[in-house]
């Protein structure tokens, strides 16, 4: 085995939901931990960029905003230490039977259920902060949501998010934590994981992106802008895009033929609608309230009140000249509600002859059909609450992106195998959003915190 | 300023573009009037590098092309689902390179050197609190 300074027992590539839980277990289990991340290591509550033109395109990759080959949906994933822990909305759902009972039929792997996978959970809701949203901190935006479900007879519960003395009474608009939380509110890795694991000595280094492993009969390497360095192990945490993108540039393909399928992305459309008064969505707490309704579980979406700054709305919105301008004149007024599908994993991941990322993935006719039905049932909602305009924002996103190195017991149809180690690649685990056989139609946080914690017990335990 | 990514005339389309998308109506300044194309470094600098020198080279190769040309191009952009593959896609393409950029600047509360009237943030009574400490 080396041991230059430059060899660890592991290297975890990707800081964020999944990178962060690993380092921090492995570390406190006594391994020698080097974290790499792609961006800017920022230190909390000093550096973070505050305008939204700045955050998007510092904290973002492809410098805000990424797109599929035909550019109709598009991603969106954090590149900072923290990853999307940085800059998502922090909500913290455990999933159901009915996601990891399908999960289970696709990969045949049997702790894909509640009651496997609770202690996992029980560990990670330990190690965060979680608060439920009150009902005096939903601003007028949750507030309607929950008229209009109560109006239609749905069933909704208030959003966890993982959140520690955010001064919602003193005024603080949350909002601005999607370019990251300036008070280590918000409960990142980058606030909690990593430097618990930075005490216990992790390195960490940024601007360090993976650019391709080699991997050898006694240890990985790792080659970064940063410098090339080797580990027992290599786990990867970069997501659906980044862990198979490093799988793909490192020649694995042929060994793997199920690389880079299974892609899902949960697509979500933003339906914003207009007020003759202020609403003020983006004042207060950004998210209280969710849909909890069997029927639209059943019927493959789920709805949250969410409202996005000045800047996302305006690009959501689509159209451009005075027509913009006019609409930007009622930002004020304006309340939101998205649709999340519960998508079909037809997508596929590719790279190019250089590496770049090549995101092949369409709406089925059923993931059209979910949109649709979660369209009119937010239409609904906000005309029984007075709405004079409801506005469908043209392009669908992602944020939640899934697959791409899928876990299941046939080497044939998955990549990752039930202990968390790549097919014949032992060296070689993976425990983030890339392992999902596929969507669950939740939020996918937790549930990657905790298989990771799973896959970290499984590696100390060896 | 100058911008150390696009040259002076892809600036100086971007400033074209941005008129058409954003054209001086009543409070809000027009794009080239606010000025917040000297800033376009600060977003272009994070996106591929080999994007935005596309970019560039299309915005200045049409630099003296005649105003309809350009209201064209945005027009298309704007209707790109009405054309085949690959031509819509190519549309789309380059519909969230323009916009992207010039309604990330034209909202970000940047404004250039000389511009003294309100923001497009300011216009639309954009504020928030953020509670230090």
């Amino acid at each position: 085995m080396p041991t230059s300074t430059s060899h660890f027992d592991y290297i975890i590539a990707g800081s964020g939901t999944s990178g962060g839980v690993a380092a921090w277990y492995l570390q406190q289990a006594g391994a020698r931990c080097l974290l790499l991340e792609a961006g800017k290591y920022y230190k909390p509550r000093e550096d973070f960029p505050l305008p939204e033109a700045d955050y998007t395109a510092q904290l973002m990759w492809g410098g805000g905003i990424e797109y599929n080959t035909r550019c109709d949906l598009a991603f969106i994933r954090g590149r900072c230490v923290g990853g999307g822990s940085v800059v998502n909305a922090a909500l913290m759902d455990r999933f159901d039977d009915v996601a990891f009972d399908d999960w289970k039929a696709a990969s045949g792997v049997p702790f894909f259920s509640e009651s496997a996978m609770e202690p996992h959970y029980d560990f990670a809701e330990t190690q965060i902060a979680l608060e439920e949203i009150p009902d005096h901190h939903r601003n007028n935006n949750a507030q309607l949501f929950i008229k209009g479900m109560e109006n239609c007879g749905h069933v909704w519960k208030p959003l966890r998010r993982c959140q520690s003395d955010c001064p919602t009474d003193a005024g603080q608009d949350c909002i601005a934590c999607l370019g990251g939380c300036h008070r280590n509110s918000k409960q990142s890795t980058l606030a909690t994981y990593i430097p618990k694991a930075e005490a216990l000595g992790l390195e960490v280094r940024d601007y360090a992106e993976v650019t391709q492993l080699e991997y050898g009969k006694d240890a990985v390497t790792v080659h970064t802008p940063r410098g090339v360095f080797t580990a027992d192990k290599v786990i990867l945490a970069g997501g659906a895009f980044g862990s198979t993108q490093v799988l793909l540039r490192s020649g694995f393909r042929a060994k793997l033929p199920a690389l880079g399928r299974n892609f899902s992305m949960h697509p979500q459309a933003m339906n914003l609608a207009v007020f003759d008064e202020p609403v003020d969505s983006h004042k207060g707490v950004l998210q209280g309230a969710k849909s909890l309704d069997p029927g639209f579980r059943k019927r493959g979406f789920k709805l949250e009140n969410v409202f996005a700054p000045p800047i996302a709305i305006a690009v959501l919105f689509g159209r451009v000249g005075l027509p913009l301008q006019d609409f930007m004149r009622k930002y004020r007024n304006l309340a939101c509600i998205e649709v999340a599908v519960r998508d079909e994993n037809t997508g596929v991941i590719d790279v190019d002859k250089n590496g770049r990322l090549h995101i092949e993935k369409k709406m089925t006719d059923q993931d059209r059909r979910r949109m649709r039905d979660g369209l009119g049932a937010v239409k609904a909602m906000l005309e029984s609450v007075g709405a004079k305009q409801v506005i469908q924002c043209k392009m669908a996103f992602g944020l939640h992106l899934m697959g791409g190195c899928v876990m299941g017991t046939d080497r044939k149809t998955s990549v990752v195998n039930p202990n968390f180690e790549v097919h014949d690649h032992p060296r070689l685990c993976i425990a983030d959003s890339s392992i999902f056989p596929n969507a669950p139609g939740i939020n996918p946080a937790l549930t990657i915190m905790a298989l990771s914690h799973r896959m970290a017990t499984t590696q100390a335990a060896q | 300023m100058a911008s150390r990514l696009l040259n002076e005339n892809a600036v100086k389309t971007l400033n074209r573009f941005g008129d058409i998308l954003f054209p001086r109506n009543g409070e809000y300044p027009s794009f080239s009037e606010l000025g917040c194309a000297e800033h376009v470094d600060d977003i272009a600098a994070h996106a591929p590098a080999e994007d935005i020198a596309l970019l560039g080279s299309f915005m200045a190769t049409l630099r003296f092309a005649p105003g309809f040309v350009l209201r064209g191009i945005v027009w298309a952009t704007q209707n790109a689902d009405r054309f085949p593959e690959p031509i819509g896609t190519n549309l789309r393409l380059l519909d969230m390179g323009i916009r992207s950029l010039t309604v990330t600047l034209y909202y970000s509360g940047k404004k250039g050197a000389h511009y003294t009237g309100p923001t497009p943030l300011n216009v639309i009574d954009f504020h928030l609190t953020i509670v230090r400490d």
